[in-house]
């Protein structure tokens, strides 16, 4: 049985149709973009992170998740379902393995830290990931961002995040 | 920690359909000597997914979508009726005016061992959460009794109704029957997703294909079929992103790779060469190749349909296509 591709080639050959291949009109996902990275990470630290001292800081785990889903929208609902069955271990692992499985072998969000604490705009400290508040970096991609109205779906889903429970023991308890 | 029985009790459960009857049949093969699974196809299963022993023990599967039914009295009576009618044809009875009467099942025939009886049968679905289902099924079973010629099942056959769990139980759950049945569970919630999945602007692959109508008005039937089977299948390309994206973010990173290599080495022969058309012919091959070396051991099943899905998208999103000679192309 033919092929899809083979069906088309043979209803082009002998017509005047003019194949042509533009590989450059192929466009990579955002998902491997550092500077779309880089956002949703200072999204959530904006959005979730906690001011102390001179860094604004967020727990790693959490800061894992939340930009995890951040760009995966869709799945609030089952951040949402995991949260509600948090009491009940049996529940609550069937309702997450599948996302912890996701958010935990991103491996591309360690590698966007690694190069934002390279560049100085992140720390890791003690479990937690801390951005000094004087740091023009993050800010600047954050603001320019917001001002060009870019992300709302990624900045509303971070903000309703924020009202799910998300415990120490969901986020460790693997 | 979940042990594996759990894990896998929990997998089966989230099967429905043939992958369910697909899962529990492998798993009978791995742990059952002699496991017989009937192929339904195209004569029909004759009521038996497969049976075992030398055609004394008999296996019926039933997984039905657990989500379209909204109340377990519906589920309850949906898993009766089926295991009821399955044991009928087994037993060689049919209801002719609401009246069970005796009706030659010509396929056991071709079954069963000549000669071999049924003295047991599993009667397995993927949700089994109410003992509601038990009282009907066995009092069935003993009316059907009653009233079959015996053909095929011995006069003191027993059934038993078993759930995800009481299959989990009966023997151990290694990583491989978890692999095995994880792999199944992707395959059908990619399937699932693609029934919602959209394709965002299938404006510019409509218009290629519009523009192949009115070079070929001959075969216009042939196009439509073709453009059909694309757009299935660019879906298809579309769920098994979304559901690596989802749970295998390294992955969809192998696929992201393999889609830059796919188009550059179609790319690449097709400006190449003097007659592109058929470079195009060996886009789904060569897409097939590049795909099968990263997730060929692990989803070579769905891989034709994401190969096609992805020459799809390709067209879709101009990197390849095609125009009038002399004229835009059609992008």
């Amino acid at each position: 049985m033919p092929t899809e591709s083979q069906t088309l080639s043979e209803l082009l050959d002998g017509t005047d149709a003019k194949p042509y291949a533009n590989p450059q009109r192929s466009a990579p996902s955002s998902l491997y973009d550092l500077q779309y990275r880089s956002f949703v990470i200072a999204a959530c630290l904006r959005i979730i992170g906690r001011p102390e001292g001179t860094f604004r800081k967020i727990a790693s785990n959490k800061l894992r998740l939340l930009q995890f889903v951040a760009m995966r929208p869709w799945l609030i609902g089952m951040v949402r379902n995991w949260s509600a069955t948090r009491k009940d271990p049996q529940q609550s692992l069937q309702s997450s393995q599948s996302l912890r499985r996701g958010f935990l072998s991103d491996g591309m969000h360690d590698r966007i830290i690694d190069y934002l604490v390279a560049a100085g705009h992140l720390y890791k400290k003690k479990g937690q990931i801390a951005e000094p508040l004087q740091d023009t970096g993050l800010t600047k991609i954050y603001e320019d961002a917001v001002k060009a109205g870019l992300f709302m779906t990624e900045r509303e889903t971070i903000a309703s995040l924020d009202e799910i429970v998300i415990t120490n023991d969901m986020l460790e308890g693997w | 920690m979940a042990s594996n029985v759990e894990l896998y009790a929990s997998i089966l459960t989230s099967l429905t359909g043939n992958a369910f009857q697909a899962e529990v049949c492998a798993r009978f093969q791995s742990v059952v000597l002699g496991f017989q699974p009937i192929p339904a196809k195209p004569h029909g299963d004759a009521g038996l997914d497969g049976f075992s022993h030398g055609g004394r023990r008999g296996y019926c599967c039933y997984g039905p979508e657990l989500k379209g039914y909204r109340q377990n009295r519906s589920l309850e009576k949906a898993i009766v009726d089926k295991f009821k009618e399955d044991l009928q044809r087994i037993l060689e009875l049919k209801f002719q005016k609401k009246v069970l009467t005796r009706c030659l099942n010509t396929e056991m025939s071709t079954v069963l061992p000549s000669g071999q009886k049924l003295i047991h049968i599993d009667l397995i679905v993927n949700w089994f959460e109410s003992h509601r289902m038990l009282n009907p099924i066995h009092t069935a079973f003993a009316e059907y009794k009653v009233l079959s010629e015996m053909r095929y099942v011995d006069a003191d056959a027993t059934i038993s109704i078993l759930g995800p769990t009481e299959l989990a139980n009966r023997w151990s759950v290694d990583e491989m029957t978890l692999v095995r049945a994880q792999q199944k569970n992707f395959y059908q919630s990619v399937q699932e997703t693609a029934k919602s999945v959209v394709i965002e602007n299938p404006k510019t692959f409509d218009e290629k294909m519009d523009l192949l109508r009115a070079m070929r008005p001959d075969q216009l039937t042939a196009i439509s079929n073709l453009a059909e089977q694309y757009l299935t299948k660019w879906r298809m390309a579309l769920a098994f992103d979304i559901k690596l994206n989802e749970t295998m973010p390294g992955l969809h990173q192998a696929l992201e790779d393999s889609r830059s290599r796919i188009v550059t080495k179609i790319a690449a022969l097709m400006l190449a060469s003097s007659k592109p058309e058929a470079e195009l012919g060996k886009a789904q091959e060569i897409a097939q190749g590049i795909l099968s070396a990263e997730f060929g051991s692990l989803y070579g099943s769905m891989l034709d349909d994401i190969a096609a899905g992805e020459v799809a998208r390709l067209i879709g999103e101009c990197s390849i296509g095609w125009g009038r000679s002399g004229g835009t192309n059609a992008n």
